[in-house]
């Protein structure tokens, strides 16, 4: 029960509170749902048997001979993923309390039904339920970024939109296959696997599903919709970008596409040569950029593509790296971008080069974004060390070029984030739009919890593995 | 018998009902409590309880799917009535005159689904189309109306004429009009016979507006009044793959070559529809013609169920006209409120009327195939009946690299409609009831794209 509430509840509120005509805010009820799913989650996570049921499969529908499930399961990377979803939801929504401006309630009525359907992703145990769950995300992404954008927002929705759903219906392409070619006998992933794995000739098959799965993450070639959108859509937006629906690219390879092949099907290394490529491309871009936004977008196509690497390493550290990391990632990613809304907000700092001496100001979040911008450039006793340590690790054993390129990655990374921060925090204060103002209480708690976890996973990483272990 | 006489029947009804009142709400009552009963007929003929069962030589069958698509079809025909109701007098005064009309051509659509000899197929042709040919010219002071008709017509006995070639070659390999004498001959590439097939076939592709015989559909679906046009491509149109999947069942593949023929005409037909319909449809400037060319590209979609004919590809086909339909008379309800068919009438949509916006956005949703929305499943039911035949991998991942496209001009209207201000102010009053009838049609569309077994227990109501 509790895995449908997980996609239930916040639907339901979400759909109600985005049709709900605009008299008074009620952000509190999207707190008060992404915080008790996030309780229970984490304890049913950590608990490792009894107390809640972590599966769920019911027949859903039948097309043909081929059976298809609501097929649900909290197990392995899924369960964390959802662990990450939840967390990040509720400290998103903390921090909502924060903000003068209030936002209309169906801004958070569907970041609530977002919220539901990256539950579905993460959870989805049937091929095609996943896919329902995969493409609904786009939809109230597609509103919020239109509605809430900056400039150029419609120009980069649209992009957005076609360039994802382009990758969704080749998916759907691919899964007409499975299901009505190979013909197993439903469309759960165990069933899906037993005749992809025994059938040849698959040449084409797994490179549909890749696609589909490198446009959301995404990879060097086809990333090119991701800077636009994060620096049109508004912070928060981009925080589900980058935080939890690149995660879902990510972890759609992981569950799905290494579920499905197993076997390398395709030949992977040049492959992995153009994403290694595309991560040093990126890194310079991001060196050279002086938008705080387009910074962090850059480096964050830089980070999915080394853990996207070392995935497909095959190697037992590589992929608990990865995992590691894609959790580690979301939430730094998600205290960079929360710290630079809460700049942005105060002091208008946008651009590097025009604001200085932000620290002399208002230390507390010139801390708490030191923080994360360490943990970003992967200082050891922090979170992003330890992910980024197991990943080239196991690409050198793999590739050493490969482990070159993710380490020159790494090096940049130390450079265009340190030159980030060093610039907006450093000298004596120029162009801040706002006088000194003590930072809200509650922010003290957001920011306080998420550099408590940044460092608290640094340093006893085995909570993450231990969890994969099992 | 039962279907053809009660919609006969209230056809004739309605040619006298404006005697006794001229009110558009009774109309529109009295043919919803029609359509109803003309649903209970099929019920009961379903049921055995047939009235003149067995006359007239055979030449009238029950088969229960084709039953079925009929009362789906009538279902439809039921809702785009109440959605309607008060828009069907946009054209002119002659309300109960179109409601006559409509109802006839009801009856072409019994005749369809009831036929068992080739000579009532075309006898429902005809009296499908003539009435539409009607309607489309009702609004008779505007120039593109009448267009639209004259064009309809003259193309219409068009090919009717390839129809009836058809049919006389067909005659004259076989010697018989009964279907089941016609399917038990076995038959060759050289024969007549196959030639009367493939003409059979393109005069029913100008029936569903599938290119190459497509070219007349965007005028005629633009150019009629907005009422009809609805009535147009969902109705007509799904009586029109009525008969398709009726003939194709009766098409018996028995080699090898005329199979890989019949793949190779498919999957042309079905491509360039797509490549056709999609491109024209991309830089239309109406809305109302972007959908009268989006229904081109739903029918070259619907085209793939007719690949093999198979339980699973006849119900996806019913499944895909419902969906369709559904979406449609939405669609373009909301073309008849707006009074501009342009984008321009769309611009800011959310502003005047919430309600209508939403349930556009949803009805465009089905048709660009979103998950959750019966157009999803519609696909993907029709797209994963194609692929029995193997080898058309390809062709479906072209259709649905097209269907990015639509995607594409589909949003268009969802992006004016939401994140532009209105450039015509007024606000968009609806009567609670227009109101409660989109909200089902909304909710339909959910649960159909959730839930797809509810349209086949709906459908088992009636058996």
């Amino acid at each position: 029960m509790f895995l449908v509430l997980l996609i239930l509840l916040p639907l339901v509120f979400g759909v109600g509170l985005s049709l709900y005509p605009n008299k008074k805010s009620l952000g509190f009820i999207g707190t008060a749902i992404s915080v008790y799913l996030f309780i229970f989650t984490l304890l049913s996570v950590f608990n490792g048997n009894g107390f809640i049921q972590k599966e769920l499969i019911e027949p859903w529908f039948k097309m043909g001979s081929v059976q298809s499930y609501f097929a649900l399961s909290l197990e392995g990377l899924g369960g964390l993923m959802v662990l990450l979803n939840t967390f990040v939801y509720s400290l998103l929504f903390l921090y909502f309390a924060s903000i003068k401006k209030n936002y209309k309630n169906n801004f958070y009525g569907l970041l609530l039904i977002v919220f539901a359907g990256l539950n579905g992703v993460f959870l989805a145990q049937d091929l095609l339920l996943f896919y329902f769950f995969w493409e609904i995300v786009l939809i109230p992404m597609y509103f919020l970024i239109g509605l809430w954008g900056g400039k150029n927002k419609i120009r980069a929705n649209t992009t957005f939109f076609i360039y994802t759903i382009f990758g969704s219906f080749l998916m759907l392409a691919g899964i007409i296959y499975i299901g009505f070619q190979l013909k197993p006998e439903s469309l759960l992933l165990n069933d899906v696997k037993a005749m992809t794995t025994g059938f040849k000739n698959l040449e084409l098959l797994p490179v549909l599903f890749l696609i589909a799965f490198a446009i959301k993450i995404p990879l060097f070639p086809l990333h090119s919709w991701q800077p636009a959108v994060y620096k049109a859509s508004d912070t928060f937006v981009t925080v589900i970008l980058s935080a939890l629906m690149a995660k879902m690219g990510l972890f759609a390879v992981v569950n799905w596409f290494i579920g499905m092949f197993p076997i390398k099907s395709i030949s992977i290394d040049n492959l992995l040569y153009v994403v290694g490529f595309g991560l040093v491309y990126a890194s310079l871009i991001a060196l050279r950029a002086n938008h705080l936004k387009k910074i962090i977008a850059f480096s964050s196509i830089a980070h999915l593509a080394l853990i996207f690497m070392a995935l497909f390493t095959y190697s037992e550290i590589g992929i608990k790296g990865a995992y590691f990391q894609m959790f580690s990632h979301g939430i730094v990613v998600l205290g960079m971008w929360l710290s630079y809304d809460y700049m942005n907000r105060k002091y208008g700092v946008t651009n590097i080069k025009s604001v200085r001496g932000l620290a002399k100001i208002d230390p507390a979040i010139a801390v708490f974004w030191t923080i994360f911008c360490l943990s970003n450039l992967s200082l050891p006793l922090t979170s992003n060390f330890i992910g980024e340590f197991s990943m080239l690790n196991a690409l050198f054993f793999y590739n050493p070029v490969l482990c070159v390129m993710g380490c020159i990655g790494a090096i940049l990374s130390a450079a265009y984030t340190w030159r980030m921060n060093n610039a907006i925090l450093l000298g004596a204060p120029k162009n801040l739009k706002d006088k000194p103002k003590k930072m809200p209480a509650v922010l003290y708690l957001v920011f306080g919890i998420l550099s408590f976890v940044v460092i608290l996973l640094g340093i006893y990483p085995s909570i993450i593995f231990n969890l994969i272990q099992n | 018998m039962n279907i053809i006489l009660t919609s006969a029947l209230s056809g004739i009804i309605f040619m006298f009902s404006g005697f006794v009142s001229k009110k558009k709400r009774h109309q529109s009552l009295l043919a919803a409590v029609l359509m109803i009963v003309i649903m209970i007929s099929a019920a009961c003929q379903l049921k055995g309880h047939e009235i003149m069962a067995g006359k007239y030589a055979n030449m009238i069958v029950t088969d229960q799917y084709r039953i079925y698509f009929f009362i789906a079809l009538c279902a439809i025909g039921l809702y785009y009535i109440l959605v309607n109701r008060k828009t069907i007098s946009q054209p002119g005064k002659l309300v109960s005159d179109y409601y006559a009309l409509i109802f006839i051509s009801l009856t072409g659509i019994a005749a369809l689904a009831t036929f068992n000899n080739l000579l009532l197929l075309f006898m429902g042709i005809e009296i499908l189309s003539i009435p539409v040919y009607a309607l489309a010219g009702a609004a008779k002071q505007k120039m593109k109306s009448t267009e639209a008709a004259v064009k309809y017509f003259l193309m219409g006995a068009f090919s009717t004429g390839i129809m009836l070639m058809g049919i006389a070659l067909i005659y004259g390999a076989t010697g018989s009009f009964m279907m089941n004498q016609i399917t038990a001959y076995s038959f060759d590439m050289q024969t007549i016979y196959y030639l009367g097939w493939v003409l059979l076939i393109l005069s029913l592709c100008f029936k569903v507006s599938v290119a190459p015989m497509h070219y007349w559909a965007p005028d005629v679906y633009d150019g009629s009044p907005t009422v009809f046009s609805s009535y147009m491509v969902t109705i007509v149109k799904g009586g029109g793959f009525l008969a398709f999947i009726t003939v194709m069942m009766s098409f018996k593949i028995t080699t090898e070559i005329i199979a890989k023929n019949h793949q190779y005409m498919l999957s042309f037909i079905i491509l360039l529809t797509l490549i056709l319909g999609n491109f024209s449809a991309i830089k239309q400037k109406s809305v109302k013609r972007m959908l009268a060319y989006s229904s081109v590209v739903q029918a070259g979609y619907m085209m793939f169920a007719l690949f093999v004919i198979d339980q699973a590809s006849k119900d996806a086909l019913l499944f895909y006209t419902v969906s369709y339909g559904l979406s449609s008379v939405v669609l373009f309800y909301s073309l008849a409120m707006v009074e501009n068919v342009n984008h321009k009438g769309y611009f800011g949509l959310a502003k005047r009327s919430p309600l209508l916006a939403l349930s556009c956005a949803v009805a465009l949703f089905s048709l660009a195939g979103i998950p959750f929305t019966s157009g999803f499943l519609a696909k993907f039911f029709v797209l994963s009946a194609a692929m029995h035949v193997p080898g058309n991998l390809f062709l479906i991942i072209i259709a649905l690299v097209l269907a990015v496209v639509s995607v594409y001009y589909y949003f268009k209207v969802i992006v004016v409609m939401y994140f532009r201000n209105p450039k015509i102010k007024k606000e968009i009053k609806l009567s609670p009831t227009s109101q409660f009838l989109l909200i089902l049609g909304t909710a339909l569309n959910f649960a159909l794209g959730t839930y797809p077994d509810l349209l086949w227990k709906f459908l088992e109501l009636f058996s």
